[in-house]
């Protein structure tokens, strides 16, 4: 068997590894051995030992066990429950008002972190609970969770547009500029969506009943906005904001962030002794099932990228002789196919290189088109086999069945996909930003 | 096919038995992120409020960040918190997800962590032989003990396994889920 | 028959596609091509492609893949002696062009196969390829007229001895991964940032954010980009081959010069037009570094023998070279500020 039919079939392996319901990280781990074993003889171990150690060592990936921690201390202590509560009162009729509020603070998570294990599990711990409780649909919370999260690595700062840069030659800033504006159309696209689908359906995202409204009276309201909303919104916005004004980095900011909920929390007397060590372990637990499932993911996609289909496949679809249009969108078909068994690093480093040079010389803005590969590239997130945010999602939430979460997936990968073709379409959404501040 | 409540006590004690390693070294290691909170604000203040950075605080945090999460992943897998596609799992009887999990322990995960542990084995003990040293920071700290926990990593999840394999016989003999449900923290 | 026989080599390079030293290693791979007439397959991956660049070394000791592009002292964790081979301390003397001397006519070379093959016990030699150095001192928010003003300044430092140095001459050195250099900058989480040289320097933006860059630092004033080869594999190759890699070696490290001074001299005039100030280092740096580095140094030379070995090689070098080296370097620089003070004369 050839190298490039070898990694086709590691995939139909994955997909069955994972359809037993096994933990997938072992799946992944004994998979990627056995074929990177055949593809490259025993120096494949050497692969596994460089990507876990990879792992190991970073320290942006750090924030990841700091968010958890400090989403556990707010989750237990019962003062998360409290603020998404006093929001949907105050929101009162909305329907789907806490899609509204899921996605508005993953946007801002997105704005303030780069990366995207640590907002869908944040935002997993804290949103799924009251989600379940008050009858949100499983598959549209899952789906916002899960897709508002990935938003962290289009919204500037983002890891994917900092490896991007110099692999495409366009400067790490001036990508960051142009990712803003198709970064905030996105989140309004997943919003609006959420928004129009549970006005069509109230089932969808139930609003307040008049009963449960006319319980709490006006000053009631404003009581629970004083002391329900804004303490913790103030941790939220302190730790975030410590990023954005430049006083830490996203893990500094994590770790002052955790001490700030931990502070809030002993001040509320909602953090006992034992509920502390709940969140220590717990913060363990969801850690090492993260990260452990990321060194996993990577091993796998060295293993699958070093057999070379991914390469044959893209270098195949570049000889053929299409007019550009075609040529950019059979392009991004593959980077969004190729998402679907890798992650983004080994499509970034690898793939994108070899269709770069097509792309100049059909005269595309290398800018514009990084852009397009980073939006299409955030579906990687979300489409199975290796579909982290489904997977980090289901760790922190056991009770969403994975099959509603990947069906929650997909409504949001077609969106993102719709908004793909809305800049192919209209390169001003891209270009507009960043020609304005030259 | 039963299993008699003296076989089941048997069986139980020994599943606590090949849970302590994992268990006391993942409840320990979790701790670790006590100090990482402590370094990093230690850091953030000395450099925002004092113009002084330290040199020590990233390594601190990726050595502590890094140990965690790999010490917590045998009593992790001990929870059974490692993420499954449960969609056909879950609608099994347990006695045929004690066979899938069976099954998969002794073919798959025996098998990739033995060799998760040697080759990772071998790579720690290279580093620990150089004296090596991680050159990506100023203070230069040595790297190998943070190289050690991974074959440590490794051998704690085949004790785990064992457990684990141990509880797969109780679904299939009991045809019960092994846990009643809830995490144990 | 041995004449027939093709080889792939596989070299996993520590730099990202668009940068300059990455398009010298495709030259080099090129080169090797067409004049094996096709017996040589060279296949020149970007940073990370199979292994991370502080893992190349191991790499391609272990056969994961059989070459790799880095520099020395990126394997200074291993033994402080890699430090050496690149990054040499300005303590010792030696600049760039004395350490490709050093390398190719003097002991270097030799000194350096021992290090990888009997000290470090690895399957692997190492040609060092593509003379880069010096690295500026930085990108900074501000201009800085004193070491004072300096040391008020959050400036994100090379790792090893380089580090040391900054922090024993009080500045506020910052330890940051590359990865997070950007957001940091455009927060002001940090005032100053070292990066690679003008040229890279351009693919992270760091111009577009600070308008201020000092190119004189005596953090990294030598670099060499190094080609490393799996020994095992390398000895099997026919002598002819052989040849072939070590003659395209010494051509890719003149073209490299070559490259490094007409890019990196466009770079810069590049900023200089787009606005930004490209200042001189003040004078006080220099010694105060060195003084630095001399203590940082001690430490090294007692604890490591090799280290303290190939210093003394490198010191004598350097002193051996001297006496005519020295005047020449002020001829060299007469030459330049010469021939400038007319053209200002001129105008
Ligand atoms: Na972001
Ligand atoms: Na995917």
């Amino acid at each position: 068997m050839s190298d490039p039919v070898l990694g086709l079939v590691s995939l139909a392996a994955i997909f069955a590894g994972i359809l037993t319901g096994y933990p997938m990280a072992f799946t992944f781990i004994f998979v990627s051995l056995v074929f990177g074993y055949m593809g490259m003889g025993d120096r494949v171990v050497g692969l596994m030992q460089y990507q876990f150690f990879s792992l190991m060592r970073n320290t942006t990936l750090a924030a990841i066990p700091l968010f958890l921690f400090m989403g556990f201390v707010l989750e237990r202590s019962g003062l998360m429950d409290r603020m998404f509560r006093a929001l949907r009162l105050l929101l009162g009729r909305l329907r789907g008002s806490l899609y509204l509020i899921v996605l508005l603070v993953a946007t801002l998570f997105a704005a303030a972190t780069g990366i995207v294990g640590a907002s869908v599990t944040v935002l997993g711990v804290m949103a799924a609970p009251i989600m379940r409780e008050t009858g949100y649909n499983t598959r549209l919370s899952a789906g916002a969770i899960g897709a508002g999260g990935t938003l962290g690595i289009l919204i500037p700062p983002s890891i994917l547009l900092i490896v991007m840069g110099p692999v495409v030659g366009v400067p790490v800033s001036d990508l960051f500029t142009a990712a803003i504006v198709p970064g905030l159309v996105l989140a309004t696209t997943y919003i609006v969506y959420t928004l129009v689908r549970s006005y069509m359906n109230p089932e969808l995202g139930p609003p307040l009943t008049s009963q449960e409204l006319s319980e709490t009276s006006f000053g009631e309201k404003m009581l629970e906005l004083l002391l329900g909303i804004v303490p913790v919104m103030v941790v939220i916005c302190f730790t975030l904001g410590v990023i954005i004004a430049g006083i830490a980095t996203p893990t500094d900011a994590a770790a002052c962030g955790a001490l700030a909920s931990l502070v809030l929390a002993i001040a509320y007397r909602r953090m006992t002794w034992k509920s502390f060590k709940q969140c220590v372990f717990q913060t363990l637990l969801l850690s090492s099932m993260i990260m452990f499932l990321l060194g996993a993911a990577n091993f796998f996609g060295a293993v699958f990228s070093r057999l070379g289909s991914a390469d044959l496949l893209t270098e195949y679809l570049l000889s053929l002789s299409l007019p550009p249009t075609v040529m950019l969108l059979i392009i991004l078909f593959i980077v969004f196919l190729l998402g679907s068994p890798l992650e983004w690093i080994p499509i970034v480093l690898v793939i994108v290189p070899i269709f770069l040079p097509t792309m100049v010389e059909m005269g595309y803005d290398p800018l514009w088109f990084s852009i397009l590969v980073a939006v299409t590239l955030q579906t990687s997130w979300l489409t199975p086999p290796m579909a982290l945010s489904a997977y980090f999602l289901k760790g922190v939430v056991p009770e969403w069945k994975m099959g509603d979460i990947y069906l929650g997936m997909t409504q949001f990968v077609f969106l993102q996909l719709l908004v793909v073709l809305a800049l192919v379409m209209f390169p001003q959404i891209v270009l507009w930003l960043p020609n304005a501040l030259q | 096919m039963g299993m008699s409540e003296a076989s089941e006590r048997r069986l139980r004690r020994a599943t606590e038995f090949l849970d302590i390693p994992g268990r006391i070294v993942g409840k320990a290691a979790a701790w670790l992120i006590v100090p990482m909170i402590g370094a990093l604000v230690y850091e953030v203040v000395a450099r925002y409020g004092f113009n002084s950075p330290t040199m020590w605080a990233y390594d601190a945090t990726f050595m502590l960040y890094g140990a965690l999460f790999m010490l917590g992943a045998a009593y992790t897998l001990g929870q059974d918190r490692h993420v499954r596609a449960d969609f056909l799992f879950n609608v099994l009887p347990p006695r045929w997800q004690g066979v899938i999990d069976g099954v998969m322990i002794l073919f798959l995960f025996f098998p990739a962590m033995f060799f998760f542990t040697e080759a990772t084995f071998i790579y720690a003990r290279t580093s620990w032989m150089q004296g090596e040293r991680i050159p990506t920071s100023p203070m230069m700290p040595i790297i190998y003990p943070l190289k050690a926990v991974m074959p440590i990593t490794g051998a704690l999840l085949l004790v785990q396994g064992v457990s684990e394999l141990l509880k797969s016989c109780y679904c299939i003999a009991a045809n019960r889920p092994f846990r009643d449900g809830g995490v144990d923290v | 028959k041995a004449q027939d026989k093709t080889y792939d080599l596989n070299i996993q390079t520590a730099v990202p596609n668009s940068s300059l030293y990455f398009k010298l290693v495709e030259e080099f791979g090129k080169s090797l091509e067409d004049m094996s007439g096709g017996r040589l397959k060279v296949n020149v991956l970007p940073d990370g492609a199979e292994v991370a660049a502080f893992e190349i070394l191991d790499a391609v000791s272990n056969g994961v893949v059989n070459a790799g592009y880095c520099w020395p002292h990126y394997w200074s964790g291993k033994n402080s002696a890699f430090v050496l081979f690149s990054n040499v301390p300005a303590s010792t003397g030696m600049d760039q062009q004395s350490l490709m001397s050093w390398y190719y006519a003097g002991e270097g070379f030799d000194l350096y196969q021992e290090l990888l093959q009997e000290v470090m016990n690895l399957d692997v030699v190492s040609f060092p390829m593509e003379p880069m150095g010096p690295d500026p001192l930085g990108w900074f928010a501000k201009p800085f007229e004193s070491m004072d003003e300096f040391r008020s300044l959050k400036y994100r430092a090379p790792p090893g001895i380089a580090g040391q140095t900054y922090n024993a001459m009080g500045v506020p050195a910052v330890a940051m991964p590359g990865s997070e250099l950007v957001p940091a900058a455009q927060r002001g989480t940090i005032d100053a940032a070292e990066w690679i040289g003008p040229a890279d320097d351009r693919n992270l933006g760091l111009s577009k954010i600070w308008n201020y860059y000092y190119l004189q630092g005596l953090h990294q004033q030598t670099d060499v980009g190094e080609l490393l080869i799996n020994k095992s594999f390398f000895e099997g190759l026919p002598d002819d081959l052989k040849a072939m890699i070590r003659t395209a070696v010494l051509a890719n490290a003149m073209q490299t010069q070559a490259t490094n001074l007409r890019e990196n001299s466009l770079a810069v005039k590049e900023y200089e037009e787009g606005g930004i100030h490209v200042l001189d280092t003040p004078d006080e740096y220099y010694q105060m570094f060195i003084d630095a580095q001399n203590e940082i140094i001690k430490k090294y030379l007692d604890e490591n023998a090799f280290f303290a070995r190939v210093y003394k090689s490198q010191e004598d070098f350097a002193k051996l070279v001297y006496p005519y080296h020295s005047r020449v370097q002020k001829l060299h620089s007469e030459v330049v500020q010469g021939a400038e003070k007319v053209r200002q004369g001129q105008q």
